[in-house]
């Protein structure tokens, strides 16, 4: 019986790497289009400079850190579901975690192009790095900025080691059932020899124990350090101290999001309905509807403190966000409504487990969050303490179409993933079926 | 002396592979070896080794990442020794961020290649005793016993139902 359950679990998933249809390599070649626009365009402001975007004084930050801000957090939630609920023995993490994984490190790859994409003097990056040179010069180690490429390049490096190393045992068994012999070769130098002695799954369990530890206090740390880029300035709408837990809610919330939003289409074309429970997709809303709710806290508590401080600055600038601007202020209405009141539809069991409907919500709170980062970063810096300082800021074409490469680069890697690798971990589902089948055992 | 001999079996389910490994610790056999698909906890009690020195590599590790980050931050701002926005040169709050990454990078590597070192692990091509079903849904155990008990070990994996044996 539990053979045939392992059996019918490996069929399932390595059914999945099949050859694919020519559907499938349309969407891919889509996702290079979009990426070759990107590149195109960012060889436009490459050759001419910064001005060919809508950046100027006083918004000097826009979409670009917009969308870095919103990529980040959306590689948040793989390693929320991967290690912290690995902690919290969840077991509705096991059919899913590999996917979210995945997801987590296209998404910081995709991130970190954009802070070297606004530095402008993209060929100059490795100043903000740590090295010795013959100047004497490093970088700033109390400059939030210097902060953030370290906790970035940490994460994408933790996040890589506990990916890889939760996928061995997995590499293994596509090893031991791959005929073609290139693909044969590439999963035998990855999988290092697995062979599932007791010896390997000892130390293994050990280290994947002790990656899940580590990387749980590293979740929560990357976007405190993200938002502390803006909370150590002096601008009107970033100098707060619920930052750090408000944008670590947001990016989880959005993570969450971006999981649905790229499983369940994924379910449907892989076939892949038996292993990818609806259940799965229910728990993910029923946490959205809790980070839905600290994101909307965290709304509340800024509009609270900005009336409450008597600041006339802070009171001045609510108003603006919310009723000042024709170009600003619906954003920030629609922010609120995509972000909190959409996910509090998932109080309804019959909204939250309908798939369709589930869909869609999560591609609204994906626009409400990246919309959420554009409302902090653009409109705090447009309206500041001197109204002779004060300016408005649109993104120019050059911006949309590297924004839109973002998009090709995150989607083209990730499907590029799950037609190479097994984008569902078969070691731990089989692990979760054999200990259901002992519970029932010891039951009769 | 006698000679060691090696046997192996292979198991359909686990059921199998733990009575096998109950029988042979009833025995005294202490040399054996599983292979199975999953990360199986409930074995351990039956498993002659146990434990393992990951979580002290991966301490050890993140004490280095610790140290060496404030070290790194506290020498380079020691080069240039000016006072920015009114903090000292060295100013250990805002190193902290620093160290906090630097104890979880260094802690996480550690951690990642002491299970891959321990765990004897790189890349090469799986031994030729290897059965590729015990990456599936098979379990397999091979056993180093004197060769006198060979017998008696073939007719107890064999019993536990094993389906598939052979020795050297």
């Amino acid at each position: 019986m539990t053979n045939q359950a392992l059996r019918d679990i490996d069929d399932q998933v390595l059914g999945t790497l099949g050859r694919p249809s020519i559907r499938y390599m349309l969407v891919l070649g889509l996702f290079a289009l979009l990426m070759l626009i990107g590149v195109i365009a960012y060889g436009f402001q490459y050759a001419l400079g910064m001005g060919v975007t809508g950046l100027s004084v006083p918004v000097a930050w826009g979409v670009y850190i917009t969308n870095f801000v919103w990529w980040i957090g959306i590689a948040h939630s793989g390693t929320l579901i991967s290690a912290i609920l690995y902690l919290f023995r969840t077991k509705w993490r096991n059919g899913i975690n590999r996917a979210a994984e995945a997801m987590t490190i296209f998404a910081i790859m995709t991130a970190g192009l954009f802070p070297l994409i606004h530095l402008g003097r993209v060929w100059v990056f490795y100043w903000l790095l740590p090295y010795p040179n013959w100047r004497h010069l490093w970088p700033n180690f109390k400059s939030p900025l210097v902060w953030d490429v370290v906790a970035v390049s940490t994460y994408f490096i933790v996040s890589l080691l506990f990916f890889y190393l939760g996928m061995i045992p997995d590499l293994a068994t596509v090893r031991d059932n791959t005929r073609d012999g290139r693909r044969r070769r590439l999963y035998t130098l990855l999988a290092l020899g697995w062979t599932g002695r007791y010896e390997q799954w000892r130390h293994y369990a050990r280290s994947y124990l002790a990656l899940a530890a580590l990387a749980t206090p590293l979740v929560i740390s990357v976007h405190s350090v993200v938002s502390w880029d803006f909370a150590m300035s002096l601008i009107r709408g970033w100098h707060t101290t619920i930052f750090a837990p408000y944008f670590v809610a947001g990016a989880i919330h959005s993570g969450l999001a971006m999981v649905i939003t790229l499983l369940i289409p994924l379910r449907k074309i892989l076939r892949l309905e038996r292993i990818l429970m609806p259940y799965y997709f229910e728990q993910m809303a029923l946490l959205m509807i809790l980070t839905g709710l600290i994101v909307g806290y965290s709304y509340g508590v800024e509009t609270f403190m900005s009336w409450y401080s008597a600041d006339i600055f802070e009171r001045q600038f609510w108003m603006y966000r919310a009723f000042g601007s024709w170009a600003y202020s619906p954003l920030f209405w629609i922010m609120i409504f995509l972000n909190v009141a959409v996910p509090m539809t998932f109080f309804v069991k019959k909204l939250r487990t309908n798939l369709k409907y589930l869909l869609i919500a999560a591609i609204l709170v994906n626009i409400g969050m990246w919309i959420e980062r554009f409302v902090i970063i653009v409109v705090s810096l447009s309206h500041d303490y001197l109204p002779t300082s004060w300016g408005d800021y649109a993104p120019r074409f050059v911006e949309v179409w590297v924004t839109g490469f973002s998009f090709g680069l995150f989607f083209f890697l990730f499907l590029s993933f799950v037609k190479l690798f097994p984008c569902i971990p078969m070691s731990e589902l089989k692990e979760q079926a054999i200990e259901e089948q002992r519970a029932i055992q010891e039951r009769v | 002396m006698s000679d060691k001999v090696r046997v192996r079996a292979k198991f359909e389910n686990l059921q199998g592979l733990e009575d096998s490994l109950r029988k042979l610790k009833g025995m005294g056999i202490r040399h054996y070896e599983t292979y199975a698909p999953v990360s199986i906890k409930h074995l351990e009690e039956l498993m002659p080794d146990r434990g393992s020195t990951v979580r002290l590599w991966a301490t050890i590790g993140a004490i280095l990442g610790l140290v060496s980050f404030w070290v790194m931050s506290s020498k380079a701002s020691l080069i240039f020794p000016l006072v920015v926005g009114g903090k000292p040169p060295v100013s250990n709050v805002p190193f902290v961020v620093v160290m906090y990454e630097g104890t979880i990078l260094l802690g996480s590597i550690a951690a990642f290649i002491s299970g891959i070192v321990l765990a004897r692990l790189w890349p090469r091509k799986p031994p030729s005793m290897y059965d590729p079903k015990w990456s599936g849904s098979e379990f397999g155990i091979e056993v180093e016993c004197k060769d006198e008990e060979k017998g008696h070990v073939l007719e107890l994996l064999k019993a536990s139902g094993a389906v598939d044996l052979y020795g050297d």
